[in-house]
């Protein structure tokens, strides 16, 4: 391992070295070509150029060098130990692959040749060199190449923000995700997910340094946004080991435990002969085992992280898929969400107002009834000062008649007619029809002990 | 005991025998054009959106003069009251002369992404209870709520005891203490708010899921097993096909009324210690001082028995009375041991008190 970091350092040393020496060698030729372009077309190849070629030569068989290393020691100190979908994400040939596909993306202007693609010998830049001579273009024209960005949004695209660019990473972290899974569905043992699970969060670690380091570029809130559906999704498949890791062992013990007891059976010379009753004990003594393990709290637990997990990235997935469709004229959940909230409360102020008017509509009722019954009684005071105004003036009559009598004696049957009259009549009708109109509606309440009392009492 | 030649002749027969059911059987199933449920006549008299009031046709000239409100839960269908005519516990209250409701709660999408208890509770269920009390001039009418329902119900005669002549709770959860359900040892653990905040309306399949894993080889595979042996009847496979589409037919579930049901009475137990609120309103069991009947299941592992009957100790009401039958939760309704004796109990229940 110690050999293993004396190594990288080593190179990266060398590197910089490197680069210092070429970035020296590109000024010494700037000032060269400066020089030839204030004095006319240069024919001549000046004399360091080649040496600066040959060094991109170099610099990218130390890329290859060291991607090589990089790749055989981690073969030896972590190849029988991690999976194979793992190792490939510590593919360090990207790195000479990178470089190879800068140099060779180039956009030379004025129909240049690049002598870093298409077969062309890196050892020779003297075809290069006049024909970058003869078209009398400055060299560093080619770091305004648009290939130039994307081959570096490609390869730190997280950082760029680059999400399209940058997509090629991506799809090794879900290759390297995917054959997680795949790891996981073909893994057999509780053993193997023990294992897994060691490796994975050490990946997942390193990877979210990266996924969740802050990002720059246009593009940078979407590519965060991205990357945290990449960083929860470790986190909801390492929650699925849990999982997987927690079924599996019980699994196990169900078994077991289905086999021990057909030995039993055996023992006890009943083993189950058809298939109904096979069934019957293997479903009997694995749901008893698994129910046991499901009722715990430790199962509790699992299964919360587990589905915490999952829908935590369902969330962000929602977050970034709404931030795609934003610039669509499609409707998205939070706006539609935000109308049905509005068009819930305003249910719930109709409800409100429906059962205020109903209230209110019943208290009309019942003041119209109550207007009503008053107006009736009203009119039955009337009747009954009329009925009172004729029974005195009855009496005063009758009254006078007896004193006229008293002055001349004669018989008093005569008074007593009209009083019983005008009681019976005047008295009797109001009190009946009052009775009638208002206890008619809820004649079943006798049936019922939950029958509504009359809405208003009738006078009387 | 056996010898080898028997038991070998003996798992042939079976085999064969596995085999022309399971020939018979596919020609069954492909036969079947459609599962029917729910096949007793009803009339729809009230409605608020996908929400719906029925009332059932009645089947007897008399007829009990207060109508009996169903309300069943929203994490399944109320056509398992009346599944098929032979198996319906509503046929069987309506053939007792009952008067029978029934809301329907339908299938929640997205525009019930804000739907509370509240609007549910005090929404609702108190419009319907309104309509019927108008509609037969009353005061007060009979509520049997079904599992969730039931507890909805429990919720609404606390809060409107006067609206409430009788209260029926059929295997409904009201005090969440217990673990004897791995339903509510899960609850408890449960991120409720994450759930709701990443699907807004809770997919009725996960909920299944959830059921599923409660006797998981039992749901999962010995049920399958077992079919193959009345596939070649079409009759017992009917039968056997309108309880799977019962099963796998879970609305989805309306966020925050899942959310309030999953923290405060799951998770935080709020009923039974009077913290539960509503609209406002704190819910007291106290304040349910008409008869109540509460029926529980001995067998079931959705709602465990005590959860159910603990309701008796929190009311105030005197009239109290429990009945148990020795089936689980489904099986109450569908079960034959039950299809003859619930119903009437219910009946004769309801009219001692009317």
């Amino acid at each position: 391992m110690d050999d293993f970091f004396k190594q990288q350092a080593g190179w990266l040393d060398a590197w910089r070295e490197q680069q210092q020496k070429l970035t020296e060698q590109y000024a010494r030729w700037g000032e060269d070509l400066t020089k030839g372009v204030g004095g006319g077309p240069q024919q001549q190849v000046p004399t360091n150029f080649e040496d600066v070629l040959k060094m991109q030569q170099e610099l990218f068989e130390q890329f290859s060098g060291f991607g090589t290393d990089l790749q055989q020691n981690l073969q030896k100190l972590w190849g029988d130990k991690l999976p194979k979908e793992l190792l490939q994400q510590f593919n360090f040939n990207l790195l000479q692959e990178f470089y190879k596909s800068w140099l060779g993306s180039m956009e030379f202007p004025g129909g240049m040749q690049n002598p870093f693609m298409g077969g062309q010998n890196w050892a020779d830049p003297s075809n290069f060199l006049k024909s970058f001579m003869k078209q009398q273009n400055p060299f560093f024209s080619v770091f305004s190449s648009r290939n130039l960005v994307d081959e570096l949004q490609q390869m730190f695209g997280f950082m760029q923000g680059g999400r399209a660019a940058g997509g090629d990473l991506y799809s090794q972290l879900f290759t390297t995700y995917q054959g997680f899974i795949n790891q996981l569905a073909t893994t057999g043992t509780s053993q193997g997910f023990d294992q897994l699970l060691d490796t994975f969060n050490s990946w997942q670690e390193q990877a979210d340094k990266y996924l969740l380091a802050p990002q720059v570029g246009v593009n940078r809130e979407t590519s965060q946004e991205f990357s945290k559906v990449i960083s929860l999704s470790f986190d909801y498949i390492k929650s699925f080991a849990s999982m997987a890791k927690l079924i599996e062992e019980t699994s196990r013990k169900s078994g077991n435990r289905f086999q021990a007891k057909l030995v039993d059976c055996s023992l006890n010379n009943a083993p189950p002969i058809k298939v109904d009753d096979f069934c019957s004990l293997w479903t009997k003594e694995n749901e008893a085992v698994f129910l046991e393990v499901f009722g715990s709290e430790g199962y509790a637990k699992t299964q919360r992280q587990f589905t915490s997990a999952g829908l935590r990235l369902k969330m962000q997935i929602n977050k970034l898929v709404e931030k795609g469709l934003d610039q669509t004229p499609i409707a998205l959940k939070r706006d539609v969400d935000l109308a049905v909230k509005e068009i819930t409360e305003l249910k719930r102020e109709l409800r409100k107002s429906r059962k205020q008017n109903q209230e209110l509509m019943s208290a009309v009722q019942i003041a119209r009834e109550a207007v009503a019954a008053s107006d009736e009684r009203f009119t039955q005071l009337e009747k009954s000062l009329e009925t009172v105004q004729a029974l005195a003036e009855s009496a005063d009559k009758a009254a006078k008649l007896a004193a006229t009598r008293q002055v001349e004696p004669a018989g008093s049957s005569a008074t007593s007619v009209p009083v019983k009259k005008a009681t019976s009549t005047k008295r009797a009708t109001p009190v009946k029809k009052a009775t009638s109109t208002k206890r008619a509606t809820p004649a079943k309440e006798n049936k019922t002990s939950g029958a509504k009392k009359p809405a208003a009492k009738p006078t009387e | 005991m056996m010898n080898y030649t028997q038991q070998f002749q003996e798992s042939m027969d079976e085999l064969k025998t596995f085999a022309e059911n399971l020939k018979k059987g596919v020609e069954n199933l492909a036969a079947i054009d459609e599962v029917t449920l729910a096949q007793s006549p009803k009339e729809l008299v009230f409605e608020d959106g996908k929400r719906k009031l029925y009332r059932y046709q009645a089947r007897t000239k008399d007829i009990c003069p207060v109508p009996t409100l169903i309300v069943y839960a929203m994490v399944n269908r109320y056509t398992m009251l009346d599944l098929q005519p032979n198996r319906s516990m509503i046929r069987n209250l309506l053939d007792q002369g009952q008067d029978i409701y029934l809301i329907d709660w339908g299938y929640a999408d997205r525009m019930d992404r804000h739907l509370t208890m509240d609007d549910l509770i005090n929404g609702f269920i108190d419009d319907c209870i309104d309509h019927i009390c108008q509609q037969h001039q009353l005061e007060a009418i009979n509520l049997l709520g079904v599992c969730q329902g039931g507890t909805f119900s429990t919720i609404y005669a606390a809060l409107h005891p006067q609206k409430v002549k009788n209260l029926i709770t059929m295997v409904a959860p009201v005090d969440f203490e217990t673990n004897d359900s791995l339903l509510f040892v899960w609850g408890k653990e449960m991120d409720v708010d994450l759930l709701i905040d990443a699907y807004g309306i809770v997919p009725g399949d996960l909920m299944n899921q959830a059921y599923q894993m409660l006797q998981p080889f039992t749901l999962s595979v010995q049920k399958y097993i077992n079919m193959v042996d009345i596939m070649a009847d079409e009759e017992k496979l009917g039968d056997f096909m309108r309880m799977e589409s019962w099963i796998f037919d879970s609305p989805d579930q309306p966020g925050e009324v899942l959310r309030q049901n999953a923290k405060d009475l799951f998770q935080e137990n709020k009923l039974v210690k009077g913290e539960f609120e509503l609209g406002g309103q704190i819910v007291d069991l106290k304040q349910i001082g008409m008869p109540v009947l509460c029926i529980y299941a001995d067998y079931d592992t959705l709602v465990p028995p005590v959860s159910a009957k603990k309701l008796l100790e929190y009311v105030g009401t005197k009239d109290k009375q429990e009945l148990s039958f020795p089936v689980g939760h489904v099986g109450m309704f569908v079960s034959g041991k039950t299809q003859a004796t619930l119903a009437p109990r219910v009946s004769d229940w309801i009219n001692q008190r009317i």
